[in-house]
């Protein structure tokens, strides 16, 4: 009965039948954009959507999976598609109601990795990430795309555990952090094991092999942050966003002062990333029911790069280097060289608060709590010129 | 007669007649060849040439004379005549026509052809006439003197031409009359009475005859008589002049005689007296040349540069000329080295800061006469002056200033004397001296020189001139300040191109200003925001009391509008006539750059300045620096901006644009002012701090209801409800704080209850209503789990804050609802929590309502109502006659607090 979304309309939304928060973007899929979206139903069955957009046709369902209770989230393994972790809250949900008087005491959350069976129809749980307390927040996978670790945080502590395989369950290498309210961590993919982990309204930073403090951003915000993403392409630079309904970029070699501010969202900013390529393009998902996207030329790796346009140029396709130096470059580059609010999408009519990149560059999808899946694409005027830097 | 010959006609006598060359012509004339040839090309000054030419002209007059009178001669074989006539025309060819007229007619008789020769004679006058032309075309001059004789000496003289009437012997006037012919003739042809008639007339012309010869007889014996008279007087006179004339030969003759021995006795010595007077001159000479050097050294020490060049240059040619003489080549070298030395003191002179202007000059000019180079003087000179020009100009510039426009009347009293003198010395010296071949060259060079020189100068003098003016700021002095420098210059006149730079002198100087008026109001309006904030700040929640907080806000507007109006009085003094006027051809373009200021001021201070606020705000990361209540100010501020403000303004600014059309001659370019506009974006800008302060004061109410929901360990786990959580009464007094604090500075509309009054008086309609809507919604919500347009709903209006408290308020609580939902969303809930949660809600749901008197919030309740029915893992209905009493035991206790309180 879920698949009656799957006909082939043109549409960039898709709908799901429960409330949602879980979104995840499966990177191992370099070549079609492929999403893991989770339902967050404390009553009613839940079940884990595979989405794939594809530029000019629309999202479509691929399959829908089943999965025991409400998902919070879901991190697709960059290493193999077809294995995800998700975090669930096992307190609700009719199945298991014997639990609710006997396992109160903060393990309701729990985190398992899955894989997709072959058969593409139902997903089958490996092993369970045991031992945490409280919320579990989204399991964060080495970005380089190995399985060499995983790092895990609930409310207080981080653990890093070892190696993934399908055989064996992995260990806890190190717990570390003992901190309150910890929401939200971030791999730096430029800088080996460097984490940012924020709690609260701050943001610490730690290397994570030796469960060492490296820097940390005290009050960052004045309310709780409720995401951090290091940029892709340059090491030192950090974004946060949370309830100040501000986005905040750092450089962790400074913590004094953020190096940006923008304001702009209405409510909660609940995710924001940087594009995994073109890190001046920032997308930010708040409650107040839109998604913005943003550009930050003056510290992005695009300033860097400008001096190889040329080479770059020169390795491109010869028809899109035709269209190219037909375009007037120059009155666009002025535009885009502003750091300043691109673009706000409407589409959502609840809280967004998840978004995602996509494996195209210039593609991301959002997903709002009423179950509404958006992909969307960077303006033209920004991708265009982007796409040679 | 010879005088009438002209000078050209004896040249083009030459040119017809004489065949020769020149040197022929002198030999035989007499003469220089050169003068001839001069004369003959128009220089008539020698005399020895022009004699010549005459002589060569009579000779050959006369020779033609001679020819015809020779021709004639051998036609009447008559020698002995010839002879006493070619004699007697020998004189003068006119003055023999002339003559030979009557001599010719006393012996004309003899001889009736001599009147043939006599016109053949006359014809001569034309000179080159052909000689054969001897009949009746004489010219009208010979025919006049032959008329003047035929009355004098009667009819039949000189008739000779008219030979038919002459000849007729019947013709009584005629030559050849025979009376015994006439009379045959008359007596045969006439009638008797004709005969008696002819004698008659006859008769009486005898006796007219008669008596005309009495009366020549007599005439010519008086004048006889007379001349017997004239003649004995000449007589004696002759007598008495003969003494005189004696007496005065012997005198003659003793002064020959003195002079002749004063002569002989002189003659010995004379040679000797002119040999010592030449000796005496040359020692003279010789004793000058040798006090030379002295003479040069005194004038040195007495700095009479001048005389000591006169001396040197005149006698340094002697000098120069027996340089070969040991003793004159000695005083040579003394003088040179003496010019050397003065040389160099004077080109110490010149370079010298002391020398005075004159000093100055004349040193250069004696450079200049002992011929030293002229470029070597020129850059020694400009560059003494420029020194000197410039340490003046640095002396004025330390000086301290009081008052600008003495300081500028001093500057320019200094400097610009200074500077012309500059320059007209130097073009004295240089530019009007020369005079050789390539001074046209040279002085281009030196004019070159001079811009150059001047241009510095007057731009060091302008900077000076600038960078004081800029460190005053009355405009009044300024502008006074200016006119003198413009007039000062103008007197200068334009021959340099100075006028260009006072231009630019003033307009910067005006632009300067009024950029420091506007950076001025800009600084000050921050410093009084500044203020406002640091007052804030330290009064805390006193400003709460009484009227404080609004009295602060209208003292800063009030600031803020004062400076704009100072700004305006700062402003027209630039357009009040002024007594040159000098700045009305700057007018327009003051007026021009005041326009765009404006402008940019105000989208400064509107766009801008406001919002500068919140970023400030947003990067300090101490966030007590600035309260929300400043941003709360900040916005009335705005408001009453929008209100009073502008419109002051824009009062202010016609009467700005009246005085500067009045004051200015040009036409002015008015921008149009878009006063509706301006209040549009300040209006916008206050309600964008508005929100800003509205998410600010919903985070403090966010926080409140948040740690309610967190410090219950345990949703899952909770006893059944049976009271309202206190967190919601915590929550509703912030919101009375904050309407307290809103109201203090926002109008307040009147669907606005305020709370205490209105929650004694319309607690039971509230209730009522509250009762009732809260009997329908959870229902609905159950059956209908997702309500997706309430809440866009919701969102759409939260970006829409008014000036207002209510709206204010409302868009406060809506977002800190707003931010509860979000917070119930993440948590799990029990049946009892669910319970709780509705119970609190529904409270708020009166609560509010009593506050504000309507169901704006009604929405979002409902959604937090149905989030928590959602979270919760199993919602068993609540009796909405448990909720009812939990609620109004509450509010009833409340009230029964509030009146103990009272």
């Amino acid at each position: 009965m879920f698949n009656t979304n799957t006909s082939n309309i043109s549409t960039n939304v898709y709908g799901l039948s429960q409330k949602t928060r879980a979104l995840s973007h499966i990177t191992a899929e370099a070549d079609v954009n492929r999403f893991l979206v989770g339902t967050t139903a404390l009553r009613e069955e839940n079940e884990i959507a595979l989405l794939e957009a594809k530029e000019g046709e629309g999202v479509r369902c691929i399959s829908i999976f089943p999965h025991p209770k409400e998902i919070h989230s879901i991190t697709s393994c960059p290493f193999d598609a077809s294995l995800f972790f998700s975090v669930y809250n096992t307190s609700g949900g009719g199945s298991n109601n014997s639990n609710n008087d006997n396992n109160n005491t903060n393990n309701d959350f729990k985190s398992s990795l899955w894989r997709i069976n072959e058969s593409m129809d139902s997903i089958d749980e490996l092993f369970e990430l045991k031992g945490h307390t409280g919320t579990i927040k989204p399991i964060i996978c080495d970005p380089s795309g190995s399985n060499n670790f995983i790092i895990s945080l609930d409310d207080s502590n981080i653990r890093l555990w070892s190696k993934i395989d399908d055989q064996n369950e992995p260990t806890v290498v190190k717990q570390f952090g003992n901190l309150s309210k910890l929401s939200v961590g971030s791999i730096n993919p430029n800088i080996s094991n460097q984490l940012a982990t924020a709690n609260d309204v701050n943001i610490k930073g730690w290397d994570f092999r030796n469960a060492k403090e490296t820097f940390s951003m005290d009050k960052a915000h004045s309310e709780q942050i409720r995401d951090i993403d290091f940029n892709p392409n340059k090491p030192y630079y950090l974004l946060s966003a949370g309830d100040d309904c501000k986005l905040k970029i750092w450089d962790t070699r400074q913590t004094k002062d953020p190096v940006k501010i923008f304001s702009g969202h209405n409510h909660w900013i609940w995710s924001a990333k940087f594009n995994r390529y073109h890190d001046q393009l920032i997308i930010t998902s708040s409650s107040d029911n839109t998604v913005k996207l943003w550009n930050l030329y003056s510290l992005s790796s695009a300033v860097n790069s400008e001096n190889n346009i040329s080479n770059s140029n020169e390795q491109q396709s010869p028809n899109e280097q035709q269209q190219q130096t037909q375009q007037p470059i120059k009155q666009k580059k002025n535009k885009r060289n502003e750091d300043q609010l691109i673009k706000t999408y409407e589409e959502h009519e609840d809280s967004v608060y998840n978004i995602s990149w996509s494996s195209s560059n210039f593609l991301f999808a959002s997903l709002s709590y009423d179950g509404r899946f958006v992909v969307n694409n960077v303006p033209k005027e920004y991708s265009d010129i982007l796409s040679y830097i | 007669m010879s005088q009438s010959i002209s000078d050209i006609k004896l040249v083009k006598f030459y040119y017809r007649h004489y065949k020769l060359g020149p040197q022929d012509f002198c030999r035989e004339y007499g003469g220089n060849v050169d003068g001839l040839n001069k004369f003959l090309t128009g220089n008539y000054d020698s005399l020895a040439a022009r004699d010549a030419l005459r002589a060569f002209w009579e000779r050959f007059n006369t020779n033609q004379l001679m020819k015809s009178q020779a021709g004639d001669d051998f036609d009447d074989d008559d020698d002995e005549f010839n002879s006493t006539f070619g004699g007697d025309s020998m004189l003068s060819p006119i003055k023999g026509s002339g003559l030979t007229s009557p001599m010719s007619s006393s012996s004309g008789s003899t001889n009736t052809t001599n009147s043939g020769q006599i016109t053949g004679n006359r014809s001569f006058s034309s000179l080159a006439e052909a000689t054969a032309n001897n009949t009746n075309n004489g010219k009208p001059e010979s025919k006049r003197v032959r008329n003047l004789l035929k009355t004098y000496y009667g009819p039949g003289i000189g008739e000779g031409s008219d030979s038919s009437s002459m000849n007729d012997p019947l013709n009584i006037d005629g030559p050849s009359f025979n009376l015994n012919n006439y009379f045959d003739s008359i007596v045969r042809t006439s009638t008797l009475n004709q005969l008696i008639q002819k004698d008659n007339q006859m008769v009486s012309e005898i006796r007219t005859l008669d008596g005309d010869m009495k009366t020549l007889v007599y005439d010519n014996y008086t004048k006889f008589i007379n001349a017997t008279d004239i003649i004995k007087k000449m007589k004696t006179n002759v007598e008495n002049m003969e003494e005189g004339m004696a007496l005065l030969s012997k005198n003659m003759d003793l002064i020959t005689n003195c002079s002749e021995k004063i002569n002989s006795t002189l003659s010995v010595r004379r040679d000797r007296i002119d040999q010592l007077s030449g000796l005496q001159k040359l020692l003279q000479k010789l004793q000058f040349l040798t006090a030379l050097p002295s003479s040069l050294n005194h004038c040195l020490a007495m700095q009479a540069y001048n005389q000591a060049v006169r001396y040197y240059n005149s006698n340094s040619g002697i000098l120069k000329q027996y340089s070969h003489i040991p003793s004159f080549q000695n005083i040579q070298n003394e003088c040179d080295s003496i010019m050397k030395t003065m040389k160099d003191k004077l080109y110490e002179r010149l370079s010298s800061l002391s020398t005075s202007q004159t000093d100055c000059v004349e040193s250069a000019e004696v450079l200049m006469d002992l011929l030293e180079p002229v470029e070597l003087v020129r850059s020694k000179y400009l560059e003494s002056r420029k020194h000197h020009t410039i340490t003046l100009l640095e002396n004025l510039e330390k000086k301290s200033v009081e008052h600008i426009t003495d300081y500028i009347k001093e500057l320019n009293a200094n400097f610009l004397s200074e500077y012309s003198y500059n320059i007209t010395s130097y073009k004295s010296l240089f530019i009007n001296r020369l005079d050789g071949s390539d001074s046209k060259k040279e002085r281009q060079h030196s004019l070159l020189q001079l811009e150059e020189f001047s241009k510095d100068l007057f731009n060091k003098y302008l900077n000076i001139a600038k960078s004081k003016l800029s460190s005053f700021k009355d405009p009044i002095e300024k502008i006074i300040a200016l006119e003198i420098i413009n007039s000062d210059v103008s007197k200068l006149g334009s021959e340099l191109s100075s006028h260009e730079k006072i231009t630019n002198i003033i307009n910067s100087t005006v632009h300067d200003q009024i950029d420091f008026y506007f950076d001025n109001l800009q600084k000050t309006i921050k410093e009084h925001i500044y203020q406002l904030n640091t007052t804030l700040n330290e009064k805390r929640d006193e400003v709460l009391e009484g009227h404080t907080l609004q009295e602060l806000s209208d003292a800063t507007s009030k600031a803020i509008i004062n400076d704009i109006i100072l700004l305006f009085a700062n402003l027209k003094p630039f357009f009040l006539p002024t007594e040159t006027q000098f700045l009305s051809s700057y007018q327009d373009t003051i007026f021009t750059k005041i326009q765009v200021k404006l402008q940019q001021f105000f989208l400064f201070l509107v766009n801008i300045h406001f919002l500068e606020y919140l970023d400030i705000i947003a990067t300090t990361p101490n966030r007590e620096q600035f309260s929300g209540r400043f941003l709360l100010v900040l916005s009335s501020i705005c408001l009453y901006i929008e209100n009073k403000g502008i419109t002051l303004v824009v009062q202010l600014m016609s009467e700005f644009i009246t005085v500067a059309k009045q004051g200015s001659k040009k036409e002015l370019n008015v921008f149009s002012f878009n006063a509706p506009d301006l209040c549009k974006r300040i209006r916008e800008t206050g309600l964008q701090i508005l929100n800003v302060f509205t998410r600010l004061s919903s985070q403090k109410l966010d926080k409140i209801l948040k740690k309610g929901l967190e410090s219950v360990p345990n949703w899952l786990v909770l006893k059944e409800p049976r009271d309202v959580r206190p967190v919601i009464d915590i929550y509703l007094e912030e919101i009375l704080k904050f309407q307290n604090e809103i109201s203090k500075l926002l109008p307040v509309v009147n669907h606005l209850h305020s709370v205490k009054s209105h929650s004694r008086t319309g607690s039971g309609n509230g209730t009522n209503t509250g009762v009732n809507t809260s009997n329908n919604t959870p229902d609905s919500h159950r059956r209908n789990p997702s309500s997706n347009t309430n809440t866009t709903l919701f969102e759409k209006k939260v970006d829409h804050v008014d000036y207002n408290t209510l709206s204010v308020l409302i868009a406060i609580v809506k977002l800190s609802l707003k931010s509860f939902n979000e917070s119930l969303r993440l948590k799990t809930f029990g049946t009892n929590g669910c319970h709780q949660i509705q119970i609190d809600l529904h409270y708020l749901k009166l609560s509010l309502y009593d506050m504000f008197g309507s169901n704006s919030f009604d929405n979002l309740l409902q959604e937090c109502e149905t989030t928590v029915t959602e979270r919760c893992i199993d919602p068993l209905p609540l009796a909405k006659s448990i909720v009812t009493k939990i609620c109004e035991t509450k509010i009833n206790k409340k009230k029964n607090n509030e009146n103990e309180n009272q």
